[in-house]
């Protein structure tokens, strides 16, 4: 099975690639450079040197893996865009998981042997990005959401939990003010899309993925014209 | 590899993107070697009901539409040409001036399908894409004189060729398409302001109210509306509560006042390129963008055009406003010199088509 994974969804831009048949060997080549800007100037030609280096053509791609959220908005928009077009020209299927997900996958070894484990990352203005998981099953505990700490730490309970992620150490210490039992790890955790290749052999394909923002575009509607009576 | 025999054996076919603000669209266009240039499709998807209720096009909304449509407008491009990638010459999407969020998933998009179709990829200045459109829809080649008003730009460009730009005046505060829309907003019209401030004149008095005719006589060259649409927000406060009548009016006079001043603007620049073309050579004039679509300011182009000897042609109301077959046309001409673009290159919200022209006075960071 030939497959490609990207990920811009945060601070930094990845792809990895690789071919074979129940596994990927032997052609694997992965990428990853931290960036918090220029991941639409990085991607393609780093989508270019996996493919080449793992000698991958792009009509023989079967698999499209890639993080669709959440992230920065426009990360999530350059991953989602890249690989519905690729798609497009490939055939390929996807493989969409969530950039919480993902980072959860990297974080079950060193969250051992806790049974829950949560990511917590800086949606800014005083937010996180936030999804709990059974470490063992992968199973979502807590659906992820955008949240501000106090109502992330409220969504955590009690007992205890090991949190991963830039915002895993404030919501930690709130969570624990709260009398619960929370261990911040990792807080330079980042999605990696080498991560995904092997899991994106096994998991569940689609048609077509749609960006996971979990927050509404900042709008509201104007003001009606101060100059117009009621009933015009 | 698709078979135009009427047109040329060995045309060039280039997918065009463009989402630099609120239309998200994809189109196929053939070049073949003798420079004539032919839509095969042009779908555009206008993200019009998305952004009503906010009274103006919101970036991230735009943005968001782009990423979930551009794909299947492609592929709707495609079919409705009856090619398929693989027979495309070239990817060509906007890559600027606009708002970066849609740029981005056009951008990102039109190199991934290059990528993985290994052909060219071309980043497209969505200005230069206007300027050139008058050689898909006209055969027009260069030099000629171009207007250029829509929502977001105002400049009156000196084509030289591909690639080569004067640009003689542009605004130093609002795009003509922004004034009309500010001013339909503050007289309760509904978006997209321009048509709707059109419809209202049809009925009103342009004289009843003295509005501002910004910068005539100036021999500065640029174009102001900010000044004008206050204008109009003073006049309105004066008389309101507003009758039907009076928004009529108040749209009336403010296009005669927008016409009084485009011409203006227009006449200057006319005269100061009439030295750069000798004796016998064609005189054109073009105008493009979403407000070359008003009658009132077509007429007044189409007398100014007459009075100096110049043929005056504006493209299509579906090619003056953003599509994708100006930037498909504007990627064969470029590709056609080979001037071809990397998969690193940037998307540009701020791209003049003239990097050496001097800041306007006064302008703002939009100019």
């Amino acid at each position: 099975m030939n497959i490609l994974s990207l990920d811009t969804c945060f601070d930094a831009c990845s792809a990895a690639a690789g071919r074979g048949l129940r596994t990927l060997t032997p052609g694997i080549a992965f990428a990853f450079e931290p960036m918090q800007t220029g991941h639409a100037e990085r991607l393609l030609p780093m989508i270019a040197t996996v493919m080449t280096e793992a000698g991958l053509e792009f009509r023989s791609l079967d698999r499209i893996a890639l993080t669709y959220g959440p992230g920065t908005f426009t990360g999530t928009r350059i991953s989602v865009s890249a690989a519905r077009a690729l798609a497009l020209a490939t055939g390929a299927e996807f493989v969409a998981i969530s950039s919480l997900r993902l980072m959860a996958m990297s974080a079950r070894i060193p969250a051992a042997p806790t049974r829950r484990i949560a990511i917590a990352t800086d949606a800014r203005r005083g937010e996180v990005y936030f999804e709990v998981f059974d470490r063992h099953s992968m199973q979502t505990v807590v659906e992820a959401q955008c949240a501000t700490i106090s109502a992330a730490a409220k969504l955590l309970g009690q007992g205890p939990v090991v949190i991963a992620g830039n915002g895993a150490e404030l919501l930690a210490t709130e969570a624990n003010r709260g009398g619960a039992e929370a261990t911040a790890i990792l807080p330079d955790l980042l999605p990696d899309a080498l991560d995904m290749l092997f899991p994106a052999c096994e998991l569940p394909v689609s048609r077509t993925v749609k960006p996971l923002y979990l927050r509404a575009p900042d709008a509201k509607p104007p003001a009606p014209s101060p100059f117009i009576g009621a009933g015009a | 590899m698709v078979e135009l025999p009427d047109f040329a054996p060995s045309a060039l076919l280039v997918l065009g993107i463009e989402t630099s603000c609120d239309e998200t669209a994809a189109a196929v266009v053939a070049r073949n070697a003798e420079g004539a240039g032919r839509i095969l499709s042009n779908v555009v998807l206008s993200q019009f009901d998305s952004h009503a209720i906010y009274g103006g096009v919101v970036p991230e909304i735009a943005a968001r539409a782009h990423t979930e449509c551009l794909d299947l407008l492609v592929q709707k491009a495609l079919d409705e040409a009856g090619v398929s990638l693989t027979d495309l010459s070239a990817v060509a999407a906007s890559a600027g001036p606009g708002l970066i969020g849609g740029l981005i998933v056009g951008a990102t998009s039109g190199k991934a399908l290059a990528l993985a179709t290994g052909i060219p990829f071309l980043a497209i200045n969505h200005l230069e894409a206007h300027a050139l459109t008058a050689g898909l829809t006209d055969a027009i080649r260069p030099p000629y004189l171009m207007l250029l008003v829509s929502g977001g730009h105002t400049q009156i460009l000196w084509v030289e060729g591909v690639g080569r730009y004067r640009r003689l005046a542009t605004t130093i505060d609002d795009a003509l398409g922004e004034a009309f829309d500010k001013t339909a907003k503050l007289l309760g019209l509904p978006m997209p302001g321009g048509p709707s401030v059109e419809k209202a004149a049809l009925n009103g008095n342009p004289r009843r109210f003295n509005l501002p005719r910004p910068m005539i006589g100036r021999e500065d060259p640029h174009f102001s509306f900010a000044g004008l649409k206050t204008a109009v927000r003073h006049a309105a406060a004066k008389i309101s509560p507003l009758s039907e009548q009076d928004i009529a009016d108040l749209c009336a006079s403010f296009q005669a006042a927008v016409c009084d001043s485009v011409a203006d603007r227009v006449r200057l620049a006319i005269r100061s390129v009439l030295p750069l073309l000798p004796e016998g050579t064609p005189r054109n004039f073009v105008a493009a963008g979403g407000v070359a679509a008003n009658k009132a300011l077509r007429s007044t182009l189409v007398g100014i055009s007459d009075e100096f000897g110049f043929a005056f042609r504006a493209p299509p109301l579906e090619l003056c406003t953003d599509n994708g077959a100006m930037i498909a046309w504007a990627g064969a001409e470029r590709l056609a010199l080979g001037l071809v673009d990397g998969l690193d290159s940037p998307v540009k919200p701020r791209w003049p088509l003239d990097p050496d022209a001097a800041k306007a006075a006064g302008a703002g960071v939009k100019a």
